[in-house]
């Protein structure tokens, strides 16, 4: 028993992705709240495939692989969709619908950047969707690094940012918005080539709904969502050793399951409780 | 009913211990975990590489493959027993030529500090290197040369060969063995050539995808034309009806494809012209000299003279 539980961990590789999803845990159960009160769900998804479309412009264009440069383009791609974001609000046309567009033109543009070239969409999906379980130490330093200083821009804006969410923001709320969504880009771009999109939608979605489901004060919040996000990492990744699966599916899984049990025993506690 | 108290729950306390579990983790996590075989231990990269291995290291070394020959090597999900063995590999094989781009993360995330990695597709002399600087418009094209070496069995030999070499330099007490087996993998080869070529010499046929350049050089065959007009382009309307014709005024008679490719164009050729379908994989099934002779086998029974 003792060897099951501890043989995971035993190996670096494991240790690792354990830190990799630790360290996304960290600003994405953040930017996962104000993301799902906001009702823009696919936002990352949008700036994912954005940062893709960049990431194909600098295959075809011939920039290096894994540079500066190739980064560089990648990420001023996903800025200019948070621009757009931060710009386009329209009291008619719901702000998912903007986020839809930027996906559905951005997955066309990326197939006719790349349509005479499969191999470079190899190359991008090998650039840019990465495996959490292959993760360079020296990227998640870097990642890690990043994510401190835009955690700490987001912690000194965070009255701002949260009166935008809520809707009762006065003045500024543009250039609070852009900010938002350029942090939001910058994470997103990175954390995707970490460990791919899905892993990263889902550590952005399921704690902070989960957290939402189970607490109503916002430093408990942030707390719960750390709470699942680390709990479903952990578990995950023990759970997909054992069973030898692909680990960001097994991860996704597992979250899902944490933040639904905990949602059933919330439920059941205060039905107890108010009896 | 036990009253339940709500957890006191602060923010602060809670970056603390998720900080601190970081910590620890990081701490841990940069300490590589070595373990002491007693034979060889070696990671190939395809089923091929590790029958080379098997047929060189013989029963004393370890063998285990990363890419199950059923699903496209181009597009690879890494398994955590894959990411366990290359812990604790001596040798990491490789195939090269940008088949297997996951290899550099396995080996990366690895953090096996004294895995030797051998790219098997630098030890031969490479087919179809492009002229010229490479575009977007050549398709799926391999910079450095078409991957499919090891369907040459005279390539492989030489595979084999530098292998017993590179075995001998991390594990000198087998040298001799290692040396002779790849001598008998030779001569197993030299022994087969003779048949092989005979069944194999003229045949035509077409391919859905560029594997099988090595192998038509080596027999001296001829692939009349490719289902896929670009490597890892899908056929146009066009592009099949020309092949068709193709396979008509050449007589071709079969089309060969692999388990993970659309059969859509293929069809559409045997509709037109009452070509063959065969699906012939480009991998040999198992990790074992037998299974790569029995895949040659296989291939001489499906473009063989009748």
């Amino acid at each position: 028993m003792t060897t099951w539980i501890l043989e995971p961990w035993t190996y670096p590789f494991m240790r690792w992705a354990l830190v990799c999803c630790l360290v996304l845990a960290g600003i994405h159960a953040y930017l996962g709240f104000h993301i799902v009160r906001r009702g823009v769900l696919f936002v990352d998804l949008a700036m994912a495939q954005m940062a893709a479309l960049g990431a194909a412009v600098g295959v075809v264009a011939g920039l290096e692989h894994d540079t500066a440069a190739g980064y560089a383009v990648s990420a001023s791609f996903a800025l200019a969709a948070s621009a757009l974001f931060a710009v386009v609000r329209s009291t008619r046309i719901p702000t998912e619908a903007f986020i839809a567009i930027v996906y559905a033109v951005a997955s066309a543009a990326t197939f006719i950047v790349l349509e005479k070239s499969p191999h470079g969409m190899d190359e991008v999906r090998h650039l840019f969707v990465g495996q959490v379980l292959t993760v360079a130490p020296s990227k998640i330093g870097l990642t890690a690094a990043l994510y401190s200083l835009i955690g700490l821009a987001l912690w000194r804006l965070h009255p701002r940012i949260l009166a935008v969410t809520e809707g009762r923001a006065t003045g500024g709320r543009m250039a609070v918005d852009f900010i938002f969504y350029a942090t939001f880009a910058l994470v997103v771009t990175s954390s995707v080539g970490l460990v791919g999109v899905l892993l990263v939608f889902s550590l952005l979605v399921l704690p902070a709904v989960g957290a939402l489901l189970v607490s109503s004060s916002d430093g408990a919040r942030l707390g719960w969502g750390w709470g699942f996000a680390g709990i479903a990492s952990l578990v995950g990744l023990h759970a997909a050793f054992h069973l030898d699966l692909p680990a960001a599916p097994v991860i996704v899984v597992t979250l899902g399951l944490a933040v639904a049990g905990a949602t059933l025993l919330h439920r059941w506690w205060c039905a107890g409780r108010s009896r | 009913m036990p009253t339940f108290r709500r957890p006191a729950f602060s923010p602060g306390s809670a970056f603390a211990a998720w900080f601190a579990v970081l910590l620890a983790l990081v701490t841990s996590a940069l300490a590589p975990a070595r373990v002491e075989a007693d034979g060889l231990r070696i990671l190939a990269a395809t089923n091929d590489i590790g029958a080379l291995a098997r047929a060189v290291g013989g029963d004393a070394i370890d063998v285990d493959v990363v890419a199950r020959p059923d699903r496209d090597p181009h597009a690879l999900e890494i398994r955590p027993s894959t990411m366990r063995r290359a812990t604790k590999a001596d040798l990491y094989l490789a195939a090269g030529l940008s088949l297997d781009l996951w290899s550099d993360d396995i080996v990366r995330g690895s953090r096996n500090r004294e895995l030797v990695v051998v790219v098997c597709g630098e030890l031969i002399d490479p087919l179809e290197i492009p002229d010229g600087p490479i575009d977007a418009s050549m398709g799926d094209v391999h910079p450095e040369g078409n991957p499919h070496w090891w369907l040459d069995p005279i390539r492989a030999v030489t595979v084999a060969r530098s292998l017993a070499v590179e075995f001998a330099a991390a594990d000198p007490a087998g040298a001799e063995t290692y040396a002779a087996n790849a001598d008998h993998f030779a001569s197993e080869v030299v022994q087969r050539m003779s048949a092989w070529t005979g069944a194999l010499r003229g045949r035509i046929f077409v391919e859905q995808h560029a594997s099988w350049i090595y192998l038509a050089e080596r027999f001296d065959m001829v692939i009349a034309g490719k289902v896929e007009p670009l490597p890892g382009i899908p056929p146009t309307a066009r592009h099949l009806a020309e092949l068709a014709e193709v396979i008509q005024d050449h007589e071709v008679s079969v089309v060969i494809r692999d388990r993970y490719h659309v059969e859509s164009g293929a069809r559409f050729l045997r509709r037109k012209t009452g070509v063959r379908i065969e699906v012939l994989p480009a991998s040999c099934d198992a990790p074992t000299p037998e299974a790569y002779f029995s895949h040659f086998d296989r291939i001489v029974e499906v473009l063989g003279a009748p």
